[in-house]
């Protein structure tokens, strides 16, 4: 089964982010800070992952620090499912 | 009322034991509370040798004692200058010299930036941890302008030089929007309402002092708040918002995802919306929603403020074309403008929408050349030139058509592209940029930069070109996209032919 850094990166690929671009999307590319995700497209990612892993995010929860690169969203996805 | 700074005592005297504000966080002040808390900021002030005349720059956060500090500066007949906390260093050091302030507030971990990014000589002389560094200017000026006696505050707009442009509001000008609007919306201290727009926005004149002259309770929602729907969503049910101030492009985010089935918005009594047009599927659906608050358009630039406005008819059913901006507000006069002067106000004309009345502005500061463009004389009235194209309907109201010139609106900010590429310029490998205004499928505008890059530059990229204009530039006025082209299209007259970008653009 994919990684949940390899559905989001694909997820990404799909809908907001060109390779060619902004070079290849590691795990550790800021999406957020660099300005490649505006705040719209970041609420659209926040609904991708709750539709996919089935959960809600909070309020306060929809932020930079949850949601900057693959790693953050993994580790965040993963706490919320954990939950 | 003639000054705002008489809002305040009015409101302790009537109302001293309501809510004035609170934040998310859980902080509640009292009119009282306030203003204690505005007493004392003005004290520092004054012991710090300030006094009336003076300009004072704000460079804070959203919350309760940054609205304690503009009442401050009101109250001591100085006039406040908002800036956006978020943006560059280097624009806003160069808003705090263009509009000569003689103290500033700071959000402390901004001020080390900003003494490196000033040629002024500043000294700190009161810090409040956490909350502010005051700093005073300690070197004089190089050249002194002249102010208007009565400045309330300045706000910065994006300008077509490539440079922020100061707008000069009196007191008198923005009373005169004010008083209207408690009145016609009935604002009273039952009220709630939200402070969403940034107080460097115009649209903070509304959230501050209509609710705070009504005694209403202004709920206080930082830059990070304003891009949340969800949060948005859930302080309007917590809070019980009553009156809802905002554009529609966060109306629409609000509609979208902030999940309004989850939460009681009943409260609801009237939601205004201003900064750009609402496409009418969005209004319909938002309409649908939300079925008891009343809807009203309000259109004006920063220059004049609200000086046009609509009310939202019941039913949308009716209707095939986006809200009109409306009639004029009483205090306002509007009219259509041609190249021959001013054109015939019947239904089908259409023309430059130029407004005069007691809430336009006195004009730019330091741009003589860019006020006399604009604000033109006629027959003893100051006229602003919106550079607006708008048509009358057959109900006789007024329809936005667009712009006359290179500025865009975007998310309800204006951008004038000259600004863009002006910081695109300064970046050591770029040789020429030109930059676009696109609408995407859904109506959104996008940016598009053209740039041509010096020889023997480095590689430029996506994301270096995003990071670069990331910390040049407000997060606004980014572009969506780059690029790179080994030359610009050129008129006769060897300016970028932006028709010819254009067309490319759209090939």
């Amino acid at each position: 089964m994919d990684s949940i850094k390899e559905i989001v990166k694909n997820y990404l690929l799909e809908e907001f982010v060109n390779e060619s671009e902004t070079g290849p999307v590691t795990d550790s590319l800021p999406l957020l800070s660099s300005g490649i995700l505006d705040s719209i497209s970041a609420l659209q990612l926040v609904e991708f992952l709750e539709k996919t892993y089935e959960f809600e995010f909070q309020a306060q929860e929809v932020d930079q620090d949850n949601l900057d690169t693959l790693v953050k969203i993994e580790a965040f996805v993963q706490s919320k499912i954990a939950a | 009322m003639e000054h705002l700074s008489e809002i305040l005592p009015k409101a302790v005297s009537h109302f001293a034991d309501c809510n004035a504000l609170l934040e998310p966080s859980g902080l509640t002040w009292t009119y009282r509370q306030l203003a204690e808390r505005s007493d004392r900021l003005r004290s520092i002030l004054e012991a710090h040798a300030l006094t009336s005349g003076d300009r004072i720059g704000l460079v804070l956060p959203k919350r309760a004692d940054t609205v304690a500090a503009i009442l401050a500066i009101l109250a001591m007949k100085a006039a406040y200058i908002p800036i956006d906390a978020q943006a560059p260093m280097s624009r806003n050091a160069y808003i705090l010299q263009d509009s000569q302030v003689k103290a500033v507030f700071l959000d402390p971990s901004l001020t080390a930036s900003f003494l490196s990014a000033t040629t002024q000589k500043w000294t700190i002389v009161a810090s409040e941890e956490a909350l502010f560094d005051l700093l005073v200017r300690t070197s004089a000026p190089e050249e002194p302008a002249t102010f208007p006696a009565d400045l309330a505050y300045m706000l910065y707009t994006s300008g077509s030089t490539g440079l922020p442009k100061g707008v000069l509001i009196t007191h008198r000008n923005a009373l005169a929007f004010v008083a209207w609007s408690a009145t016609c919306f009935a604002i009273t201290e039952k009220d709630v309402l939200t402070s969403i727009a940034p107080f460097h926005f115009d649209l903070s004149i509304f959230d501050l002092f209509v609710g705070l002259s009504s005694g209403a309770c202004l709920v206080l929602i930082d830059q990070k708040g304003a891009k949340n729907p969800l949060l948005l969503s859930s302080l309007i049910a917590t809070h019980k918002v009553s009156v809802l101030y905002a554009t529609p492009t966060l109306l629409k985010l609000i509609l979208h995802y902030g999940k309004p089935s989850r939460y009681d918005h009943s409260s609801l009594r009237i939601v205004l919306f201003a900064g750009e047009v609402f496409a009418l599927d969005a209004l319909k659906q938002l309409k649908a929603l939300w079925t008891q608050p009343t809807f009203y358009n309000l259109y004006g630039p920063t220059e004049t403020n609200v000086v046009t406005w609509q009310k939202v008819p019941d039913s949308l059913d009716q209707l095939s074309e986006a809200i009109p901006i409306g009639g004029p507000c009483p205090f306002a006069l509007c009219r259509l403008w041609g190249l021959e002067g001013f054109l015939p106000e019947v239904p089908g004309q259409k023309g430059e929408l130029i407004v005069s009345g007691e809430s336009v502005a006195q004009g730019y500061l330091n741009l003589p050349e860019k006020t006399r463009e604009a604000f033109l004389h006629i027959d003893g009235k100051i006229w602003y030139k919106t550079g607006d194209v708008v048509a009358i309907n057959a109900n006789g109201a007024y329809v936005f058509i667009g712009r006359k010139d290179r500025m865009v609106k975007r998310r309800g900010y204006r951008i004038e592209l000259a600004e863009v590429e002006r910081a695109l310029l300064q970046h050591p490998d770029i040789h020429e940029a030109a930059v676009l205004a696109v609408q995407d499928a859904k109506g959104d505008i996008r940016l598009q930069a053209y740039i041509h890059g010096k020889e023997n530059s480095s590689e430029m990229t996506f994301l270096a070109m995003k990071m670069y204009c990331n910390s040049n530039l407000p997060k606004y006025m980014l572009p969506d996209s780059f690029i790179f082209v080994a030359s610009l299209p050129k008129t006769s007259s060897h300016k970028v032919d932006y028709q010819q970008l254009k067309k490319r653009s759209n090939a």
